[in-house]
């Protein structure tokens, strides 16, 4: 994407965040808007170049600055907006649903578990045979997200799943201090045979936030 | 111990994997009514109105780890 003379939007916060010497894209000093307790941060943008890996990977670097110290609504990279004016009716116009969110949030961060099926070569050698396959698989991979979701359910506040092709994403709610908990619980779990599993976090708890 | 099965992205000290940083950065978040396109890793992701991808997000991602693995292994 080409842009000039733009606003790049991080994320909506509640009160003040430490921004000092916090930089953004180019480099240009990560500021806010405020309104009634929520603060919108942004940047300056107004070089005209496509956007690449490493703009999204400084864009994370500075959300990450705001969300290790406190919960966060991030804006999906790249969005752009064109004035200050327009930051702040953005922000008028949310505010209610943004402060109910970050305050239903505040405590909380959001964890993922991937589990994916391990792929086999075999080729099934008739349709009956790829579609018992498909249900076996299918009846495997319930049970290996019970055997995740079990040893962490007092640390999950709430939990959504996500179908991939590969497998399941959990998405689980868990309060900021228990995520080391939460880490080790998983990594001495056992996955079922045939599943890899992965986890990462914490992240901005996005998959819970009203749509 | 942690299973040979079980991959902890993440954690104090390590780096969040390439991969799950642009999922959620591309994926995730407040999105504004508005069109854009960006170019990622040298493949383009056209995003149009308000949430349609049309190239998905998750091949573009998977060639960008295929050609890393790649130059890994030419010694690149």
């Amino acid at each position: 994407m080409t842009s000039s003379n733009k606003l790049l939007v991080y994320c909506v916060a509640e009160g003040s965040p430490q921004l000092t010497d916090l930089r953004g894209l180019e480099d240009e000093p990560v500021r806010q808007v405020e309104l009634q307790g929520l603060v919108l941060l942004y940047s300056d943008f107004s070089t005209a170049r496509p956007l690449n890996q490493a703009d999204a990977l400084r864009f994370h670097a500075a959300l990450r600055s705001v969300f290790d110290q406190q919960a966060i609504i991030p804006f999906r990279f790249p969005t752009f907006l064109e004035s200050e004016a327009e930051l702040k009716s953005h922000l008028q116009q949310n505010h209610a649903k943004y402060a109910a969110d970050l305050a239903r949030l505040r405590e909380f961060v959001q964890m993922e578990v991937r589990i994916s099926a391990v792929r086999e070569n075999n080729a099934p050698s008739s349709g009956k045979e790829y579609l018992e396959g498909k249900l076996q698989q299918s009846r495997s991979l319930q049970e290996a997200v019970r055997a995740i979701r079990d040893p962490v359910a007092d640390l999950t506040t709430d939990c959504k799943e996500r179908q991939t092709d590969q497998g399941v994403r959990l998405f689980t709610l868990t309060k900021r201090p228990d995520v080391a908990a939460f880490r080790e619980r998983i990594s001495r779990s056992q996955p079922s045979t045939g599943f890899t599993i992965a986890v990462s976090g914490p992240w901005p708890a996005t998959e819970f936030f009203h749509e | 111990m942690a299973s040979p099965n079980v991959i902890a992205i993440g954690g104090e000290g390590d780096e969040l994997s390439l991969l799950d940083i642009l999922d959620h950065v591309l994926n995730s978040g407040v999105v504004i009514q508005g069109s854009i396109v960006i170019s990622l890793g040298g493949v383009d992701l056209v995003y149009v109105g308000l949430n349609v991808v049309l190239t998905s997000v998750e091949t573009a991602l998977r060639t960008i780890e295929a050609d890393q693995r790649k130059s890994l292994e030419s010694g690149k």
